[in-house]
């Protein structure tokens, strides 16, 4: 494979301002545990908004909801609604709302669905500078009582506001209290209990008011500022301990726990070096984190033997700069406070193991990657914000690597052919090229756009010809867009759910080629039995939403996936085809409409002007088991040896199951069976980054993620594995290979926590017995607590450390090898990777010999363009330095 | 011997002669051959102590004698014979460094108690004095052993223990001395040793906990009461992987810590113990720290259960880690789960991160809201644990090694490593208490807390070069001594960076001020951003004018090798890219009138230099005026004399109009060289160029003498004219080490050591020096006028060391200036570094690596050096009466009649002492007195009398 690794493509990622997680915890009902959706939400200053599922540790970046031009989202509240026990027995899971502020006067709700913004709500008041969720009315055992919650937000100009989000509404309700100062800056609101905020202002007060009648109940007093700042001192951040007490973190860099039931402050502690943006506080009340501007996440626990009385246990830097936001989630199995800042990368701090267990940095690269290639053209697009870019790379590598080559060549190789700004105030959502690189689609959440290339022999053989082609849309826009294979359909997704497949015409003219667009067609997905319970609470059908969207080699197949794990698939038939063809029943046009969601039914729906071709659903789809995990790969196998008219379909799931199936028949394909996910090498299943995608070579699949590029073959077996632990590993790795959801247990440096105590039990300190632990995450509960042990040596180290050993043996079994095709092969050479495209070398092969080559067991040859954009090529604000902070 | 013309060419009285001091010798010979026909007498000359550790042992023919004859003759061993005419003798050794273990208060805080290398001393608090040094006959040539721990007794507070690596354990009474010489022994390598008073049937006993090595990969943990230690078994208590590490207990010793690497073990005393030692029984835990423990301490709270028995209730442990972190661990023991079922909770430590390097020491505070730190970066920290926030002590004189809280807690005693010892009360952060010894480069007798991680360097394990000293003229007791910012901090480079001077008054034994006389990064981390060290300059040469006035100092600076990279371009190697860029002043300071305050004159860049700053050898001072003269290797000689600054043609005078003055050059005189016909100022190529200038005693000549090749060239010049008089041949075999003149003679250094009589133009005896090339540029040559002497140390020559590492010994042998019979001649323990004559007495003072002065002087003349106040029996007598004192002097038992009496007259005067001593008046009391009205309306003159009086009148005791 011959690798152009580009990093002159950009990709600015934006710094994030919020973090949010939609449950606090798990409830303590283990059969609800299984159906509640936690997602975490990621707000950055570009406002997007990102939505990760920590599945269980592997941390998905489900979707991007993308921003728009001078938005940004500076916090993010869920309000979780109560569940609902039915008349049936039933429970409908609370309802899960999103709402975001951007300094702006409105808050908005989104609509996850449809990744779009649901309700925008305003007053006549100044820009909201804080937002915070009423607490739930909470019955017995702290279960949540239905109950409307309010939200509250401040403002820049001093005022608490009351929104109400009753009866799935969002509407300004009043104004609570307006402190009588001026430039006072609600910057931090908390809630004590439900009918207590407490609220941090720019003013050196925290002030404590009654929700009910807005009555101030007490102000407390910070003091003045440290000598020679300013005066004021700024609350940033706000927190209430499950008893009661306030904790707050301000411009000093101090920590203060102010007593709960006098208002009087307890205890001061001097955590950082410069001002504390953020605190967490654990669902228990026994930690306290908090980050700052030193770029330090600080660990605060209760003194052994002093109640009431806190003390900072360590801080580390896990950020390159400012900490901005922190939010935490505990439950069984996942325990983790999540922190972002201005350096783009969110961390997963371990809650409960910490220092026991390493933090984990996710990329700040997104998941879906947004770089597409033209292969036949050799372009390579990127796209961000409102901008699209087209990279011309002129030489195949091959070339460049044979020849005489200088630094200068490299750097000549690449050119930018185009830069497209698309109009609009919404950011791109999707783009795709087709292969000969002469018609580009991009969407946004109000349009889609559609532009024909043309590299103009007029202005020399770099120079290209953009033409906008127009196309009918509703004005919806698209999450996600696609153009077959033979460039004759676009293919999008509208509202995250609705599939919508429209025709290419190019006729030739005068000026040359001219493209039209037919009026887009609805395609029906098949109706999937889910449970209504579901659907009405949690996340709604958030799940539905299509991410990923695939053709077949010869345009006839068209599938899509979801998150929650549903394939669809079309078949294009002719029009001439009969009717009750070789797979079509001749019930056809019933059974679709028997099959097709209840809310399809729209004016658009049937008429296609050009009926000699229609995508039809493909019946035997039903088949395809729903997968466990959201897919992150949806592709079909090009070169895999087939039948004629038969297709192979790869799903790669979040969790890294790889999946061969075989849609037509609605089955698994036969290498599939053979080859359970299990028997997947240790290093693929191991690493904790999620896939991101394929390039096909022949049979092989080279898969990466942000951090590995992985090959699978999928003409060989993969090996056996020995067949003693083969069932346990598989059985038991899923859980307790992540830990608490953070990086995993810290062996071989020493912790800060020992991980192992041990008692001397020979006269004179001869032999020892580890002593049991008491885990504060009760590993018994879960049932695992045996094989926790047992697999301590394969789940330590950190991620690079564990790479680094890795690596070297496996690249010496290539090599001893030799001769003999390797069935899989692995490199952390490259990272962080945003994203690998194909390119056809410059004299391609014709397909009939391709063919003969794929026939005969040969891999042809692969060029690809891999782009890497590293966390340090970030434009980032300067930092502030504090004392006796040192750059080595 | 090739013809050889003067380089002047003029003829003189004396006329210049090629020498060959073989043939001169040869009667000498003859004579030295006759007198060591007789067998070589034990000498009946007084040596002070029986301890043959700690004192001087005498030379006799087994140890490899420095000096031979210089004919080769085997036979030839001189020093070992006495004239039974001279008295010559070696004081008792004062001084000492003190190790990196914790100093002892006494429980009334009244005396603190220091170890050092070779003994303890016991210091009074109230007036910083030495009451009592009390010696330990641990020498570092037997099996390398070194006092590891010393703690206080607890059960009789009169007494310290004492324990060293090779097995010996002392129990010292400090407050007489007693114990010293009579050691237990056991057979191991103590690593630490802890001690505490546990309840036992028969009352409280101390129990010494001994963390010692059982081989060479594990220790034991072994308590012994006193009769365990008689009989060598103690009771086992636990192993220990690790063969380095800390002990400590608390709580009546119902909870030890022991720290091997990164492991902690923890012993907690089993409820069950049935009161006697034999059944102490002890659970322990271990968990690893995240870093190598340099320094823990424990803090214990205990509450009396409802029989009336003392349990234990909490435990909080400390840890000071390797690289700077300070872990605190609360409530360890239930943590282990002592007491409340079997299962452990999760230990979570808290992590504080001030220190750079490694914590050096910690301690809690008396009452366990504050910890203090300190390290490497002479800073002392307070940690206010509740709020987290850091208070600091800034700017202390060196690295700190050892902090302990005084029994009140009302205090602090700090040890830093610049060998000074302070207390500093806790409310005002002020010392109250300034122990300084000497600071010379040592020999460390531990490795260092920062040696525990790996560092970019290794700090010099060897003694290359001579202490730098002189003598103040005008206050001989005075020593002016080069130093660095404490040990660690100057031993950094192949030549130690020693940047200041030491003012030390051997008299008191107090360091009196530090100047820096070069470039210095006190307190600064004095790291590069590799963490490599930054090298100050040294200083290589220090001389006062006759006077006493004027102080003149070379130091030298090369840049170190690695930083010399990026100036290697073409055929440079790096020893020239270093020499290019070396840095060499010569510098003039006034000296004040207590020789407390340095005033600098003049910098001269280069006093010696070709196309490059080329090396000062030698630096000498006029005996009659005050004047000086430098050799260099640019084969001059430089004269140096002060004379008015001037600006715009005037006088330039100071604020009070005292006229300024400037030093300069004020005559070169070209030496000639053997081989060479006329010196030219082209770049030496020579690599080994040597030299010395030394005055007349009547500073009417300058010798100077410079070698080149292995010929050196001795040339007599007259100072009033800077004419060469004479040039002498052939004096010299090798480097040019020394020259100095006593009298009509020259003595001369160099691979031989050579008298010569400049009158009578022939050399009066020679001798061979045997030594190593490392030993070479230590070993010293010193005249005294006064005793018409000169004395020569050497290191002993040894075959297992090649290096002059520690263990390495020293020779020193003094000779008359009329006889090549040495008058004296001794094998000290330890290296000498220094060896100054000691000015308007006869004698010399020799300080050793062990940072040990010694004075060695003729007949009863003792030297102004301290001794202890017991020593003296001008102890505190608040417990002892004075027969005790006395008896205390007595049981030294070597103290001469002569000094008997002098200590009886000092009892004598004792009381009146002592009352000064008591006596202190707050200045606000007596301006109560003074400042009542003004001076017309002030009350009668009789009555002010008697208010004053009666402030400093005794007042009358409470019992």
């Amino acid at each position: 494979m011959d690798i152009h690794r580009c990093r002159f493509v950009p990709y600015p990622t934006s710094a994030i301002n919020a973090v949010a997680f939609s449950h606090s915890s798990f409830p303590k009902k283990k059969t609800l545990s299984k159906h509640v959706q936690v997602r975490l939400a990621i707000g950055r200053a570009n406002g997007d908004i990102e939505i990760w599922n920590p599945l269980h540790g592997v941390w998905h970046q489900e979707t991007v909801i993308p921003g728009g031009k001078d938005r940004s989202i500076d916090s993010l509240v869920w309000v979780t609604e109560a569940d609902e026990e039915t008349s049936d027995g039933n429970t409908i899971l609370g309802k899960s709302r999103l709402f975001s502020i951007g300094y702006t006067t409105a808050i908005t709700e989104w609509d996850l669905e449809k990744s779009k913004p649901k309700k925008h709500a305003s007053g006549q008041h100044g820009a909201i500078w804080s937002l915070g969720a009423q607490p739930p009315v909470l019955g017995k055992n702290d279960a949540m009582l239905p109950g409307a919650r309010k939200l509250v937000a401040g403002t820049v100009d001093g005022n608490l506001l009351i929104y109400s989000t009753e009866d799935d509404d969002l509407c300004f309700v009043k104004s609570l209290a307006k402190t009588p100062l001026k430039n006072t800056k609600i910057v931090s609101i908390a809630f004590q209990t439900r009918n207590v905020v407490v609220v941090g202002c720019n003013n050196s007060t925290i002030g404590v008011y009654d929700m009910r009648n807005g009555a101030l109940l007490r102000k407390m007093n910070l003091g003045s500022g440290i000598p020679g700042g300013p005066k004021d001192i700024i609350v940033w951040s706000l927190k209430c301990l499950p008893r009661g007490d306030i904790v707050s973190g301000d411009s000093t860099g101090q920590v203060c726990i102010w007593d709960g039931k006098t208002y009087t402050q307890a205890q001061r502690i001097q955590g950082h070096k410069q001002d504390v943006l953020c605190l967490v506080v654990s669902a228990d009340g026994s930690q306290i984190f908090s980050g700052g501007m030193d770029r330090r996440t600080a660990l605060y626990e209760p003194k052994p033997g002093q109640a009431g009385r806190w003390s900072k246990v360590y801080h580390r830097r896990y950020h390159s700069h400012d900490v901005k936001t922190m939010a935490a989630f505990e439950g069984t199995g996942l325990s983790v406070v999540v922190s972002g800042g201005q350096d783009t990368c969110p961390v997963v701090i371990p809650l409960r193991s910490a220092g026991k267990e390493f933090h984990r940095t996710l990329s700040h690269l997104p998941q879906q990657t947004n770089l597409q290639s033209a292969p036949k053209a050799r372009f390579v697009l990127s796209w961000w914000g409102n901008e699209l870019r087209i990279w011309h790379l002129l030489h195949a590598a091959r070339k460049l690597l044979d020849g005489e080559t200088s630094g200068e060549d490299i750097r000549k190789n690449r050119k930018l052919l185009a830069r497209i700004l698309v109009q609009g105030e919404s950011s791109i959502t999707d783009a795709a090229i087709s292969e000969d690189g002469r018609l580009l689609v991009a969407s946004t959440a109000t349009d889609i756009k559609v532009f024909q290339l043309d590299r103009d022999a007029d202005f020399g053989a770099d120079q290209l010809h953009i033409k906008k082609v127009d196309v009918v849309t509703a004005n919806r826009g698209a999450t996600a867009v696609g153009i077959s294979p033979d460039q004759r359909w676009i293919c999008w997704v509208e509202e995250g759910t609705k599939v919508m497949i429209a025709h290419v015409t190019a006729s030739d003219s005068k000026v040359g080629t001219l493209c039209t667009i037919s009026a887009p067609q609805k395609l029906r997905r098949l109706k999937r039995n889910v449970l209504k319970s579901l659907l009405l609470g949690g996340l709604g059908s958030y799940d539905r939403k299509i991410t990923q969207l695939a053709f077949s080699p010869d345009s006839k197949v068209l599938s899509v996936a979801d998150l929650a794990g549903y394939i669809d698939t079309w078949l294009l038939r002719d029009a001439d085809e009969p009717k009750n063809g070789t797979n079509g029943s001749a019930g056809d046009e019933a059974s679709d409409a028997s099959l097709a969601d209840s809310s399809s039914g729209s004016s658009e729906d049937e008429d296609d002007d050009n009926a000699s071709e229609r995508w039809r659903p493909n019946r035997a789809g039903v088949h395809l088991p729903k997968l466990e995990a959201a897919p992150v790969v949806l592709t079909f196998c090009p070169g895999l040896p087939q039948e004629t008219g038969d297709h192979t379909l790869l799903v790669i799931t979040a969790t890294k199951d790889v999946l061969l199936f075989n849609p037509i028949r609605g089955a698994l394909s036969d290498w599939s069976r053979k080859n359970p996910s299990r028997k997947l090498p240790e290093q693929f299943r191991g690493t904790r980054d999620v896939v991101k995608g394929v390039v096909w070579q022949g049979p092989r699949a080279w898969v990466y993620g942000v951090s590995f590029l992985y090959m699978l073959d999928f003409c060989q077996d993969l090996p056996e594995l020995p067949a003693a632990d083969s069932q346990k590993k598989g059985m038991k790795r899923k859980r307790n290979d992540f830990g608490s959801g953070a990086g995993g247990k810290i062996n071989k440096e020493n912790p800060l926590a020992p991980q192992v105590i041990r008692a001397a039990t020979g006269p004179d300190g001869a032999e020892w017995v580890d002593m049991e632990m008491v885990d504060a995450d009760d590993q018994k509960s879960v049932g695992a607590s045996s094989a926790f042990e047992e697999e301590d040596d394969d789940t330590d180290g950190g991620e690079l450390q564990r790479l680094r050993h890795d690596q070297a043996p496996s690249s010496g079994d290539d090599e001893s090898k030799g001769s003999e095709k390797p069935n899989c092969w692995h490199t952390y050479q490259y990272r962080p990777i945003l994203g690998i495209v194909p390119l056809a070398s410059e004299k391609t092969m014709s397909k009939r010999k391709r063919a003969a080559a794929a026939a005969a067991g040969e891999i042809p040859p692969l060029e690809v363009a891999l782009v890497e954009r590293p966390a340090w090529e970030l434009d980032m604000p300067p930092r502030l330095f504090g004392d006796g902070e040192w750059e080595r | 011997m090739g013809a050889h013309t003067d380089a002047n060419g003029e003829t003189a009285a004396l006329k210049k002669r090629k020498r060959t001091p073989k043939d001169e010798a040869s009667p000498l010979n003859k004579r030295l051959r006759s007198k060591s026909k007789t067998t070589p007498r034990k000498s009946d000359i007084a040596v002070n102590s029986t301890l043959a550790d700690s004192t001087p042992s005498r030379s006799d023919d087994k140890t490899a004698l420095v000096l031979k004859e210089s004919s080769g003759s085997a036979k030839a061993v001189v020093a070992a014979s006495q004239p039974p005419r001279t008295t010559w003798k070696v004081s008792r050794p004062m001084g000492g460094r003190v190790l990196d273990i914790d100093p002892i208060f006494s429980p009334d805080e009244r005396h603190l108690i220091l170890t050092y290398n070779t003994s303890v001393q016991v210091y009074s608090t109230a007036d910083s004095l030495l009451v009592r040094r009390i010696e330990l006959p641990v020498t570092n040539s037997e099996n390398g052993g070194y006092i590891t721990a010393a703690v206080l007794s607890r059960s009789s507070t009169d007494h310290i223990w004492v324990a060293s690596t090779h097995g010996r354990i002392w129990n010292i009474d400090w407050k007489t001395g007693a114990g010293a010489e009579t050691p237990l022994a056991i057979n191991a390598r103590i690593v630490d040793m802890t001690l505490d008073v546990v309840e036992l049937k028969d009352g409280k006993t101390d129990i010494l906990l001994v963390l010692q090595a059982l081989d060479e990969t594990k220790a034991q943990l072994v308590a012994y009461n006193r009769s365990a230690l008689a009989t060598t078994t103690g009771k086992v208590l636990h192993t220990l992987e690790g063969t380095t590490g800390l002990v400590r207990s608390t709580a009546g010793a119902r909870f030890i810590t022991a720290a091997t690497g990164a492991t902690i073990h923890m012993g907690l005393l089993r409820k069950s113990f049935g009161d006697t030692f034999a059944s102490l029984d002890y659970r322990f835990y271990s968990f690893d720290a995240p870093d190598l423990v340099a320094c823990l301490d424990l803090q214990a709270s205990t509450r009396i259960t409802k029989k009336g028995r003392e349990e234990l209730q909490q435990v909080d442990l400390v840890l000071g880690g390797a690289r700077g972190a300070i872990y605190l661990y609360s409530d360890v023991a239930s943590k282990v789960g002592e007491g409340s079922g079997s299962k452990a909770g999760v230990i979570q430590p808290r992590k504080q991160h001030w220190h750079r390097k490694a914590v050096r020491s910690v301690k809690w505070s008396l009452d366990g809201n504050y910890l203090i730190s300190g390290g490497y970066e002479s800073v002392l920290v307070l940690w206010q644990l509740d709020t987290g926030k850091l208070s600091f002590l800034p700017h202390l004189s060196a690295t700190i090694e050892n902090i302990v809280i005084s029994p009140q807690g009302s205090s602090y005693a700090i040890h830093l490593d610049d060998n000074t010892v302070m207390v500093i009360s806790t409310e005002e952060m002020k010392p109250t208490v300034y122990i300084s010894g000497i600071q010379t480069v040592a020999f460390e007798e531990q490795r260092s807390k920062d040696a525990m991680v790996h560092r970019v360097w290794e700090p010099a394990s060897n003694i290359s070069a001579p202490l730098v000293s002189a003598a103040n003229p005008v206050n001989p007791s005075q020593m002016f001594l080069c130093v660095g910012n404490g040990l660690q901090a100057s031993a950094v480079g192949a030549l130690p960076s020693t940047p200041q001077v030491q003012v030390f008054d051997i008299s008191s034994f107090q360091g009196v001020a530090k100047h820096a006389i070069a470039r210095t990064n006190p307190t600064d981390a004095n790291i590069t951003s590799q963490g490599a060290p930054i090298i100050e300059p040294t200083i290589t040469k220090l001389v006062f004018s006759h006077d006493g006035k004027w102080l003149a100092s070379v130091d030298e600076w090369q840049p170190p090798e690695k930083d010399t990279e990026i100036f290697l371009t073409g055929t440079k190697t790096t020893e020239q890219v270093r020499q290019e860029r070396r840095e060499i002043y010569l510098k003039f300071w006034e000296v004040g009138a207590d020789g407390d305050a340095l005033e600098f004159v003049t910098r001269v860049n280069e006093a010696h230099h070709t196309n490059r700053t080329e090396r000062i050898f030698d630096l000498a001072s006029d005996p009659s005026s005050a004047r000086f003269a430098t050799i260099g290797n640019d084969g001059m000689v430089r004269f140096w004399s002060s004379k008015l600054r001037r600006r715009d043609g005037l006088v330039a005078t100071t604020q009070d109009g005292q006229q300024l003055k400037v030093w300069a050059c004020s005559r070169t005189i070209s030496l000639p060289t053997p081989g060479q016909q006329e010196l030219t100022a082209e770049p030496v190529t020579q690599p080994h160029r040597s030299g010395a200038v030394a005055f007349s005693e009547d500073g009417s000549l300058l010798f100077a003498a410079l070698g080149e090749r292995s010929e050196a060239v001795v040339a007599a010049i007259d100072t009033e004219t800077g004419l060469v008089r004479e040039t002498i041949f052939g004096m010299y075999k090798g480097e040019v080490r020394g020259i100095k003149s006593l009298g009509s003679r020259l003595i001369m250094l160099s691979d031989d050591l050579v008298v010569y009589d400049i009158v009578s133009d022939e050399v009066l005896y020679s001798f061979s020096l045997k030594e190593s090339s490392a030993a070479k540029p230590l070993t010293q040559l010193a005249v005294n006028y006064e005793s018409r002497s000169f004395a020569v140390a050497a290191p002993v020559p040894s075959s297992r060391q090649k290096s002059t590492k520690k263990g390495a010994k020293s020779e020193l042998v003094v000779f008359s200036i009329d006889d090549s019979e040495p008058l004296f001649a001794q094998t000290f323990p330890h290296l000498i570094t220094s060896l100054t004559p000691a000015l308007s007495s006869p004698g010399f003072v020799a300080i050793d690596s062990a940072a040990q002065v010694w004075s060695i002087t003729e007949g009863g003349d003792q030297a102004n050096m301290l001794r202890p106040l017991a020593d003296l029996g001008v102890e505190d007598v608040e417990n002892e009466t004075g027969a005790a004192a006395l008896d205390s002097a007595m049981q030294d038992g070597e103290a001469s009649d002569n000094e008997m009496q002098d200590g009886d007259q000092d009892m004598a005067m004792d009381v009146d002492d002592d009352d000064i001593h008591q006596a202190v008046v707050a200045p606000q009391h007596l301006a109560e007195i003074f400042n009542v009205a003004p001076a017309f309306a002030m009350p009668p003159i009789e009555d002010i009398f008697n208010q004053v009086a009666s402030l400093f009148a005794a007042k009358p005791t409470r019992s």
